[in-house]
């Protein structure tokens, strides 16, 4: 037998092009089930382990999944739903901890959160750099977002403009850099935090700008005693210092400013129960939402989508099957003439069927040490599914 | 079969050999009959061009002395390569005897018969068949790979590096077949049908693909080769200008026709 891999081997090696062919196909046809079930297998467990850092999601009412992806992923929302009187009103109902979340803007890509202290409490975020922000205008990069765009503390990032088209709308405020946080493979990693009150100046809901003379008719479009409406000749600050930082102000009543979500982290498990009933009486506008509940349901759908691809799987394992024995039946019949030679030279058939043997044996053995390693390395790697493939 | 024994016994071995020539037997054919039947895995085995058309083939006795260098001639389709056949033991006969080296090959079974041809038998072929996915020094060890009785050993490595620099194919060891002349291919096949050191010989037209310079060369050599081993050498030529070389020519027609009771149409020819 060892003579029979020695001449299996050389065969190989001599046809390296058309067995690194058949090698990959068959790698493929292992790598891409076992791949899909190893990182929907790590997907699963980041979603219950976010779910388990984010226990409630307060939201209006609607679409549940939907509620809770944009609180635990800060996908963006229409933040016009809900407001800062809803924090109000869902406090009182839990002795625990309530956060808002305004997510509406980027900067390079990354969502812009605005929140409050009591979230990076809750998820025991930690700084690998730098400080908290101190004032508005100050932002945290999540570890990824500082990674990517090669900034940390003292660095200034610009926020995405939204409107470009649109003169009187909110332009791109500047970032003050002040601190990172360390890597938690979670989605604060690829988040730039900023207070709340930031992501009401990014959304034009407050600003600052130079004093408005209301006797000057350049700057104002219309003056009374209670309200000044400044033309667009009045430019609000893209940046705010430590010198114009006292003329941020905010329009309007406080509890009508917009939130995308509310996180609640209930005291305990009585605490629990009692904010789900008071949920229940006082407000048909809000929805409570347990993200285990949501995430569950989701990871259901992954596991009927699992079922489906093992399927599918079964069904392209036996095709690739099908090829590799039509290849070697073609490649077998291709060398009828070597077969003829060696049985003339004295070789025994068995002899012969033992080197095709270890030919399929080291094609099959280097697909499948090719397939583990592969899906060794996306295991090492920590890739799940990719969320947009499956939300 | 692999032996330390080098070239430089050769000399002695000529002498010895030559007495045996004179009074021994190697090969003896009688009463042989076969036919090709389709059926028979013996017959499949072959890369003979009557395989499929009812050929018969008798031969009423044949004798060809240990050391004997012979050419079988005749027509295209004649029976050389099922008479090659016969006694290397790749067919079986329906009938009759071949007796090799006093062994009875037709008594043999197909494992019998592969080690007999492992162990006995040199085969060279026209188109060389040297397996391409091996360099030379893999071609020329393939005996020693290929049969449980012929195990790869440090004794069998030595007889390739032997072979090899004896017909002066040592340089290209390591070569892939790809990069050899036609010339050089033949030497390497010659090299392979020699490394176990055969009693016998058998060449399919091993020159038949070689242009006249090569072809001299690489017969000289395997006269030389087959000479040193006291190995008898049989040839199946169509070439016509070699005849003169071997010791005997025998014609197949005499036995395809059915007719050929001790029929061999014999030549003495001086061997260069």
């Amino acid at each position: 037998m060892k003579d029979a891999f020695f001449l299996a081997s050389r065969y190989i090696s001599f046809h390296r092009g058309k067995t690194a062919t058949l090698v990959l196909g068959l790698m493929l046809a292992l790598v891409l089930p076992f791949g899909f079930r190893v990182m929907s297998a790590r997907f699963q467990r980041e979603l219950i382990a976010r779910a388990d850092s984010i226990p409630w999601v307060v939201g209006e009412r609607g679409s549940s999944l939907e509620l809770v992806l944009s609180g635990l992923y800060f996908e963006p929302t229409d933040a016009s739903r809900l407001s800062m009187a809803d924090v109000g009103l869902a406090k009182p109902t839990t002795k625990g901890v309530v956060v808002p979340i305004h997510c509406e803007y980027q900067a390079a890509g990354a969502p812009v959160v605005g929140t409050t202290l009591g979230y990076f409490e809750q998820l025991r975020l930690r700084l690998v750099e730098g400080r908290m922000m101190g004032r508005v205008g100050d932002a945290v990069l999540g570890a990824n977002v500082a990674r990517r765009l090669g900034l940390g503390a003292g660095d200034q990032l610009l926020t995405d403009s939204t409107n470009r088209v649109n003169l009187a709308g909110a332009y791109p405020l500047k970032l003050r850099i002040t601190g990172v946080f360390a890597a938690t493979g979670t989605p604060d990693d690829d988040a730039v935090f900023v207070d709340i009150k930031t992501s009401w100046i990014i959304a034009g809901i407050g600003h600052g700008h130079e004093a408005v003379d209301p006797d000057d008719p350049n700057q104002t479009l219309s003056a009374n005693s209670e309200n000044i409406v400044a033309s667009a000749a009045v430019t609000p600050y893209t940046e705010i210092t430590d010198e114009n930082v006292g003329a941020i102000h905010f329009h309007g009543p406080a509890e009508e400013r917009p939130v995308s979500v509310i996180l609640v982290w209930p005291r305990d498990r009585r605490d629990e129960d009692l904010m789900q009933g008071e949920f229940i009486d006082f407000n048909q506008r809000l929805l409570l939402t347990s993200s285990h509940d949501a995430v569950n349901g989701l990871i259901d759908n992954v596991v009927k989508l699992q079922l489906l691809l093992d399927a599918a799987s079964i069904f392209l394992l036996v095709v690739s099957g099908l090829y590799l024995s039509l290849v070697m039946s073609l490649t077998y019949q291709l060398r009828a003439a070597e077969r003829r030679t060696l049985h003339c030279l004295g070789c025994a058939r068995g002899t012969i069927l033992q080197m095709h043997f270890a030919e399929v044996v080291i094609v099959s053995g280097i697909a499948l040490v090719g397939a583990g390693g592969v899906l060794g390395l996306l295991w090492a790697l920590g890739w799940s599914v990719p969320r947009t493939w499956l939300i | 079969m692999v032996g330390s024994q080098g070239v430089s016994e050769a000399a002695n071995e000529r002498t010895v050999a030559t007495e045996v020539r004179e009074r021994e037997s190697f090969i003896e054919l009688r009463s042989l009959r076969f036919a090709y039947d389709a059926s028979r895995s013996s017959s499949r085995a072959t890369t003979d061009v009557h395989a499929d058309r009812g050929f018969h083939f008798a031969c009423e006795r044949l004798s060809i002395r240990r050391g004997e260098t012979v050419a079988i001639v005749g027509p295209s389709g004649g029976g050389k390569t099922t008479l090659l056949s016969l006694i290397a033991g790749l067919l079986s006969p329906m009938s009759g005897e071949i007796r090799i080296g006093g062994e009875r090959l037709d008594k043999l079974d197909d494992a019998g018969r592969r080690a007999f041809r492992i162990r006995q038998v040199g085969f060279i072929f026209q188109d060389f068949q040297l397996l391409d996915y091996l360099n030379v020094r893999e071609n020329l060890s393939l005996p020693f790979r290929i049969h449980p009785a012929q195990r790869w050993s440090a004794d069998a490595a030595t007889e390739v590096q032997q072979v090899a620099r004896r017909l002066g194919i040592e340089p290209f060891l390591d070569r892939r077949i790809q990069r050899l002349s036609q010339g050089e291919r033949q030497r390497v096949a010659i090299g392979r049908a020699l490394v176990t050191r055969p009693s016998l010989i058998l060449g399919d037209e091993p020159t038949g693909n070689l242009d006249v310079a090569t072809r001299d060369q690489v017969l000289e050599l395997l006269f030389e080769q087959a000479s040193q081993l006291v190995a008898t050498l049989l040839i199946v030529t169509h070439d016509r200008e070699l005849l003169d070389r071997f010791d005997r020519v025998v014609d197949i027609r005499e036995f395809s026709t059915g007719l050929g009771l001790d029929s061999t149409e014999e030549h003495e020819g001086a061997r260069r």
